[in-house]
């Protein structure tokens, strides 16, 4: 009997557990219960990851060496060309600013606050996409703001703790980002599709798509800041019974890839629900 | 259980347990950290839940549950799934483990990766319907194609080296059973 009577004991204690958990979950932003074990597994998870990189990056670097090579050499091709296009750009700045001046104009470039974080940790399944970092409230994070990499936009705060923060995708499938198709000006929705990635729906059928449009951000809603590059057009579905096309959407930044991300710290989001 | 000799002494089950419980959480540690750099058929594998079922066909259920609920916690803080989402999918699965106990290919050599592809349906067809709870309706041929046929190639492909090491570190560190007559 003594068997049985353990295991009701530790089946009453987790359902506790997760009745607890929902509990501080609904309650409002902090979750104490998730908050301590975070605060436990994020410096293990910091150290795993730190002690993995070196080995990681050695098989990595070995299967790959004929493609980097290829790459090294593509990639110096690339930097002369855009060190010419630098200098030309920087003159038309100049010009610009100097025009700008003439007129009177506010400086239409974003003054954006960023603070860099590191990814520390990985939505563990195949069906949701987030990731966690390694700054949290302590460092100024608010759920909403928005995550940005160099190449573009990532996703947003979804969650956050005294020292680490959960970042919801854009693939995720909660994920929904007002948009813009940069050739055209046609407004619509990109949302997450796990195991497709992107999808930009709601595209009205007048509108012309093509494959290799840039998609950015529109700002509608109140979620993101305007123009923020999403991705490109890679797909487009159109029906001719249908009301709405939708495109798929390759994302501009390699989700699986990075290690590190920026927190825009100065866009104050509109009201942002529970995840 | 052993398919090659009965350990289950009380002794045995309690250091299957208490070396149990560090490796899962390693594995699910490992499985947030590190797994991210594993894509592969456009899915990443779920090593706690090949972990837990190799684990129960190994030894027994109970102990699989116990290991589960603790790897299973550690996947949940980095989740952003509803909590309790993971732990209930990875029950269900294990439920599906211990069937490979009772059924008729019982020591065959092919059961491990029946259970694990069985296990691994399960799981999927489970997060699929929480995905759907939760707003997200997902059809479930492009679950299949996309997400969970992957993740059954990927678990048979790590099922064999898991199983291999499991049964390979309980020979190592656990005494068998000698009958005195």
């Amino acid at each position: 009997m003594k068997a049985p009577r353990q295991w009701s004991i530790v089946i009453i204690l987790v359902l506790l557990l997760i009745l607890a958990w929902l509990v501080f979950d609904s309650l409002g932003a902090h979750n104490p219960l998730r908050d301590g074990l975070s605060q436990v597994i994020s410096p293990l998870q910091l150290v795993t990851k730190r002690a993995w990189e070196p080995v990681s990056g050695l098989f990595a670097g070995v299967g790959r060496m004929s493609e980097l090579r290829r790459e090294n050499e593509a990639l110096h091709a690339e930097v002369s060309e855009l060190r010419t296009q630098i200098i030309l750009l920087n003159e038309a700045q100049i010009e610009n600013e100097d025009l700008r001046r003439q007129l009177d104009f506010k400086s239409g470039v974003p003054n954006y606050q960023l603070l860099a974080a590191e990814i520390i940790g990985h939505d563990p399944g195949n069906y949701w996409q987030y990731f966690t970092i390694d700054r949290g409230a302590e460092d100024g994070l608010r759920r909403g703001m928005p995550v940005l990499s160099e190449a573009g936009l990532v996703g947003r705060i979804s969650r956050v703790s005294k020292n680490a923060a959960h970042v919801m995708l854009l693939i995720d499938p909660s994920s929904s980002v007002s948009a813009y198709i940069q050739r055209s000006r046609t407004t619509g929705l990109v949302q997450g599709h796990p195991g497709q990635g992107l999808v930009m729906r709601y595209i009205p059928q007048a509108e012309t798509v093509v494959v290799g449009d840039v998609v950015l951000t529109s700002g509608l809603g109140g979620y993101f800041p305007r123009r923020l590059v999403i991705g490109q057009v890679v797909e487009v579905h159109r029906d001719d019974v249908e009301m709405f096309q939708s495109a798929t959407i390759a994302p501009a930044v390699d989700l699986h890839g990075l290690e590190s991300v920026m927190v825009l710290l100065n866009f104050e989001p509109f009201d942002v629900p529970e995840e | 259980m052993y398919s090659d000799g009965d350990v289950s002494t009380s002794k045995t089950v309690a250091i299957g347990v208490y070396l149990g419980i560090p490796l899962a959480f390693l594995v699910a540690l490992s499985q947030t950290a590190l797994v991210n750099d594993a894509w592969l058929l456009g899915v990443r594998p779920n090593l706690l839940l090949v972990f837990t079922v190799a684990w129960v066909l190994l030894r027994d259920v109970k102990q699989g549950i116990i290991l589960g609920m603790i790897g299973g916690l550690v996947l949940e803080v980095n989740s952003g799934a509803t909590f309790g989402s993971i732990l209930l999918a990875l029950s269900a699965a294990l439920g599906v483990a211990a069937l490979g106990e009772i059924n008729a290919f019982q020591g065959a050599w092919f059961l491990k990766y029946l259970v694990i592809a069985g296990a691994t349906l399960v799981y999927g067809l489970i997060s699929v319907v929480l995905l759907g709870f939760m707003g997200h309706w997902l059809p479930l041929g492009v679950a299949l194609v996309h997400i969970i046929l992957p993740e059954i190639l990927l678990h048979l492909l790590l099922m064999m080296p898991v199983y291999g090491l499991l049964l390979w570190l309980g020979h190592r560190l656990e005494p068998r059973a000698v009958e005195l007559d």
